[in-house]
């Protein structure tokens, strides 16, 4: 027993146990993990052995996956049942209740009150959580980030927030430690924050009401040993550095020294204490690198730096009050050791949110969140999918955007009423560089087109990047990207005009597919299914909710753009991680606010260049031609071809082609299409796709055993169609289905 | 990241893998239940089992496989899952490969009956023969005289093939800490017994001090398999005498044939096995928060149970128990104890920076009971 607290006298001979012990007593004995050793005490005592295969073996916490325990009853205790640990040796960690000196540590089982706790309460269920505590406490996770502190819990009141770079500005010594709060501390809870100042800075920063004082050094490395019980005072924890290598007594000096000009300081009055940061390298052995860092905090309650400084012997106070740098020869030797005595107390480090750590929380995989990428548009929905990709750490963004925040746009974005008038990439670069510690993110802003690839600033944005979003709700921006060579792989996103749909749109790894091609499939996909019939209801001759954006007359709940933009951001996020292209639909039911999410098919492009213009198509196209010119032979067949045109790009894209009408002509020699329903069929297209796809050409099939070669028909065909298509300024389009094969004519050249 | 050490059931005999955390698979012995292809269990259908595993890691062989030796229960139908280099029967795309195969000297020397030809471990001699004379894929462990004349009867030298043999008190050169943060050292077989005998397969048996590395620790495995304490005793006094007693230390300590007595002593005793004074130090040199594996059946304290004659013995277990506590180690698994009979699963260990820990799902009893039709009602 010499490494355990004997506690309470142990009970031999026959005994009787009162019910809430006796059924404690039973599910230990019933438990693998719980071995009975021993009762003690008055009977209300069970000391146990606990071995525990779910705790580290060599935790650095100092947990032991065999501990002995005491399970304690006692009615009149807040909680009637506690747990006590009797290894002497055993950590002092958070969620422990405060015990006299020399009494065995008393964990802090629940969270919640007894009250809440005994509706549910069971012995096994109580030693499963014994269990828990332990397993959780030796991996330092039953205190998670973002878990708000019990202050029952807790010995100390104070938590210190840590800066981001606070090792590396550590190192640099060239300024100072200094603490500020957010909000007044109370007695009971003090959240402080701590961030390095230039000396002649540390004014500024320091309210009235912060008390203490903070002392930040980095002792030399320390050897790798088993975890040591915290230290009382200042001398105890100078002894366990010296046992493990290394000292803090002449740090500490060092750096008091380090923080007096020849004007010396004062002692200020009402002074708390000051906060103590240790910040601690650990290495396998005297000539290793180290290899583990660990930043210890005390509060010495009651001592300013002054006092410190003269308890170690390099202040010293002279008359008028004030502490000088000196070098006293022959001090008193009870002065000399008095720093040892000097109380201390650990506080709560609380470690700064950064991109690893957000990553951890949002659950985003740090292998593959730090790529580059280019966000462009940062309007509603840019700002939103923004801002959740910065609080995820996922990708390291450049915004681009061309525009200016006005007061209807407050509605719909992360912006607020202070920010109307500024660059809309400022102000979402501000926000999101806010989600952690000044100057740790540097988002890049860069204020213009997206598609003005002169700009060598988006140029090089572009080709540095891995991943291009387009939420520019335009059109052309993302064909643009489809078409440039230098781009990388490309989404785009995007809200229908009535707040009900989104649209994802993600070319596949190797950019085979691009979205230009996405666009047309996605038009196809909304012309044969039934989502696709109010899909782009309200869209007043335009499509992307983007124009109406700028719109001050458009209405859109924000509810409606925080919830696309949470699924496109997580749907992106998801889906670009595998190689294929994707067109996703997403599409809100308001009577319960379900999301139904329509996956389409993607499907293989094609295209060919006649003259200047480049025919986009995929095989879907291709199929049903076939299919239909199989299905008619002998005779030929046709019919209308619908798309739309990219003028800029002289491209012309085939979304679909439409079956005949029902008063055509057919022979096996020949074609005549009519027009029975063509019109209302256009119409519907053009209404659906919010007159992006409209009528572009005619189709038609040849023969069994025919090649596709147009004929003179044919030929005569396509002067006919261009003639008339380019009074609008378009070219006439004529596809042709052979056996086994496709030819396309345009404007008389095929 | 961790490294994984993975025991499974009893039913799949001594079979273990340790899984590197960069990787690299080593797989000891290999039993697998025929039956188990027919969905009949309660044993773990072996075969697919790990075949999965290298699937879902992008792997299509073992970098080793190591029978410790060739009894029935180590190497059941694994001619039948590896593919052999030796003959073209052996080999197709649904095998597995072997990188390295790890066998003790004395199943090179294996001599069988004419019924005893078409024997599995004839058919390894065979392979291990095979590979010995192609001079690559295989390592053998120490250097009998038989070995030797072997080698000469096939026109080769101790010489030429001398980077393939490691002997007792070695470190296996095909892993290091540096490089895999882990190392094998070899503790058997003696050369003694391989040379003293043809039926001493248990004493000839591969027995390896693996030190795995983690974050600033080192951690200690001790892997026998099926052992006596005699052999145990010739470790101990050996090893200490070489001066290589850290390799004696154990965090995981793989109880010897299913939890037999007769690796601790020759007397079974009454209530609880004493070990002889050499085992009873290497039982003593367990680590602070150390397990012992057992695997075996799961062992009652009761009557029937004291007068068992086959292993696993309840005398056993209590004198590993009682070591166990001494050294303030954590816990002695039974495979079987682990998982339901009816259910068997593997028992895994991880080593993180944080040490060991097994790894295991927790299952409320909710799940449990409607994980199965509830007893009729009346």
């Amino acid at each position: 027993m010499k490494n355990y607290i004997n506690f309470g006298s142990s009970v031999s001979g026959n005994y009787e146990l009162i019910e809430p012990v006796r059924i404690l007593y039973n599910a230990c004995r019933n438990h693998p993990d719980f071995k009975v050793l021993a009762i003690r005490s008055k009977c209300d005592t069970i000391e146990v052995d606990c071995c525990n295969d779910q705790v580290p073996s060599r935790n650095s916490v100092g947990i032991k996956n065999r501990e002995r325990l005491a399970l304690i009853y006692n009615k009149d205790n807040t909680y009637p049942y506690e747990v006590r640990a009797l290894r002497k040796d055993f950590p002092v960690t958070l969620h422990q209740n405060h015990v006299p000196d020399g009494e065995p540590a008393s964990l802090c089982i629940y969270f919640e009150p007894w009250t809440a706790i005994e509706r549910t309460w069971t012995p096994q269920l109580f030693l499963q959580r014994i269990l828990w505590w332990l397993k959780e406490t030796a991996g330092d996770t039953l205190h998670r980030e973002d878990q708000p502190l019990e202050q029952l819990y807790f010995k100390s009141p104070i938590e210190l927030v840590l800066p981001v770079d606070f090792e590396e500005k550590l190192q640099k010594r060239n300024q100072t430690f200094q603490i500020y709060y957010s909000t007044k501390p109370k007695k009971d809870l003090i959240i402080l924050r701590g961030d390095f100042f230039q000396q002649n800075q540390r004014d500024k920063h320091i309210s009235e009401e912060i008390k203490f004082e903070c002392i930040a050094i980095s002792p030399s490395p320390v050897l790798h040993a088993p975890i040591s019980k915290f230290p009382k005072t200042l001398g105890e924890l100078n002894d366990q550095f010296v046992e493990r290598g290394s000292e803090i007594y002449n740090a500490l000096k060092e750096e008091i020294k380090r923080g007096i000009s020849s004007d010396g300081i004062e002692s200020p009055s009402g002074n708390m204490g000051t906060l103590l940061i240790l910040n601690a390298k650990v290495k396998r052995d005297k000539d290793a690198i180290p290899e583990k860092k660990e930043i210890k905090g005390f509060f010495i309650n009651g001592k300013t730096c002054a006092n410190l400084g003269e308890a170690c012997g390099v202040l010293s106070k002279i008359p008028d009050g004030r502490y000088y740098k000196v070098k006293i020869i022959g001090r008193n030797t009870d002065l000399i050791d008095s720093w040892k005595e000097i109380i201390i107390e650990p506080i709560e480090i609380v470690s700064p949110l950064n991109r690893q750590s957000a990553q951890i929380l949002s659950k985003t995989d740090e292998k593959t969140s730090n790529f580059k990428g280019v966000l462009a548009g940062v309007g509603a929905l840019g700002s939103a999918l923004a801002d959740i990709w910065s609080k995820e750490a996922w990708g390291q963004w450049t915004y681009i955007d061309d525009d200016y925040l006005k007061p209807h746009n407050i509605v719909r974005h992360i912006a607020r009423d202070k920010n109307i008038g500024q660059r809309k990439t400022d102000t979402v670069s501000a926000y999101t560089s806010g989600n952690f510690h000044p100057g740790y993110i540097n988002s890049n802003a860069i204020f213009g087109k997206a598609n003005d690839f002169i700009n060598c600033k988006i140029d090089s944005a572009l080709k540095s990047s891995k991943l291009f979003i387009d939420a520019t709700t335009t059109l052309e921006v993302p064909r643009d990207i489809a078409v440039s060579n230098f781009a990388v792989r490309a989404a785009s996103v995007f809200i229908t005009p009535s707040g009900k749909s989104s649209v994802l749109l993600l070319e596949d790894k190797d950019r085979t597919i691009r979205l230009d091609s996405l666009e047309a499939q996605y038009y196809r996909a909304m012309i044969n299914s039934t989502w696709g019939k109010n899909h782009l209801s309200g869209h007043q001759g335009q499509i992307w909710v983007g124009t109406g954006c700028r719109n001050a007359s458009m209405i859109i709940a924000q509810d409606l753009i925080l919830l696309h933009a949470a699924t496109l951001a997580r749907q992106t996020r998801f889906l670009q991680s595998y190689f294929d292209a994707a067109i996703r639909i997403y599409e809100v039911v308001e009577d319960n606010g379900a999301m139904n999410s329509y996956d389409i098919p993607v499907h293989e492009v094609k295209n060919c260049r006649i003259g200047n213009w480049e025919i986009v198509w995929d095989e879907v196209i291709y199929n049903k031609i076939a299919l239909l010119r199989r299905e008619n032979l002998p005779n030929e067949t046709g019919g209308l071809i619908v798309g739309f045109t990219d003028q800029k790009q002289n491209r012309i894209y085939i979304v679909d082609i439409l079956e005949a009408p029902i008063d055509s002509e057919s022979s096996p020699t020949s074609f005549i299409r009519g027009i029975n329903g063509a019109n209302v069929e256009l119409n519907k297209i053009a209404d659906k796709t919010a007159n992006v796809v409209e009528y572009i050409g005619e189709w038609h099939s040849h023969p069994r055993n025919s090649s596709a070669i147009p004929s003179n028909y044919d030929l005569s065909l396509l002067k006919y169609l261009s003639d008339n298509l380019f009074k609008e300024g378009k070219p006439g389009l004529i596809v042709i289905a052979g056996e086994d094969e496709l030819s396309i004519c345009i404007n008389g050249r095929g | 990241m961790a490294h994984r050490i993975l025991f499974y059931p009893v039913g799949n005999g001594d079979t273990s893998q340790i899984i590197l955390e960069n990787g690299k698979r080593i797989l000891f012995d290999f039993r697998h239940i025929k039956k188990t292809e027919e969905e009949e269990g309660p044993e773990i259908n072996l075969k697919n089992r790990l075949s999965n595993e290298l699937k879902d890691s992008n792997r299509s062989a073992f970098d080793v496989v190591a029978f410790t030796h060739s009894d029935k229960d180590h190497i059941e139908n694994s001619t039948e899952f590896f593919e052999l280099l030796h003959a073209d029967k052996y080999q197709d795309d649904n095998r597995i490969r072997i990188d390295t195969l790890w066998v003790p000297a004395s199943m090179i020397l294996e001599t069988a009956t004419t019924d005893e030809q078409s024997s599995e471990f004839i058919i390894w001699r065979q392979e291990a023969r095979f590979r010995l004379k192609e001079g690559k894929g295989i390592r053998v462990f120490s250097k009998p005289d038989r070995l030797k004349d072997w080698l000469k009867d096939n026109g080769l030298t101790i010489e030429s093939r001398k980077h393939l043999i490691t002997d007792a008190g070695q470190i296996v050169p095909d892993f290091t800490l540096e490089e895999d943060d882990v190392e094998f050292f070899c503790h058997s077989p003696f050369i003694k017994h391989v040379d003293e005998g043809e039926e001493l397969r248990n004493e000839g048996a591969l027995i390896f001090n693996i030190r795995f590395k983690k974050g600033l620790n080192k951690y200690n495995y001790l892997s026998i398999g099926d052992s006596e304490y005699s052999v145990l005793e010739d470790i101990v006094s050996i090893t200490k005498s070489n001066n290589n007693t850290d390799r004696l230390a154990w965090d995981l300590f793989n109880i010897p044939h299913h939890c037999s007595y007769k690796a601790l002593s020759d007397e079974k005793g009454e209530e609880i096995t004493i070990p002889t004074p050499l085992v009873e130090e290497l039982l003593l040199s367990g680590n602070d928060g150390a397990y012992l594996v057992s695997s075996s059946n799961s062992i009652k304290d009761d009557e029937e149970s004291r007068q068992q004659i086959q292993p696993p013995h309840i005398q056993a277990r209590k004198c590993y128990a009682k070591y166990l506590t001494k050294n303030n180690g954590c816990k002695l698994l039974v495979t079987m104890e682990e998982s339901e009979e009816s259910d068997p699963k593997p028992s895994e260990f991880c080593i993180d920076d944080e040490g060991i820990t097994l790894a295991k799902g927790s299952i409320s009893v909710a799940h449990i009971i409607t994980s199965k039709p509830a007893p009729r009602a009346g």
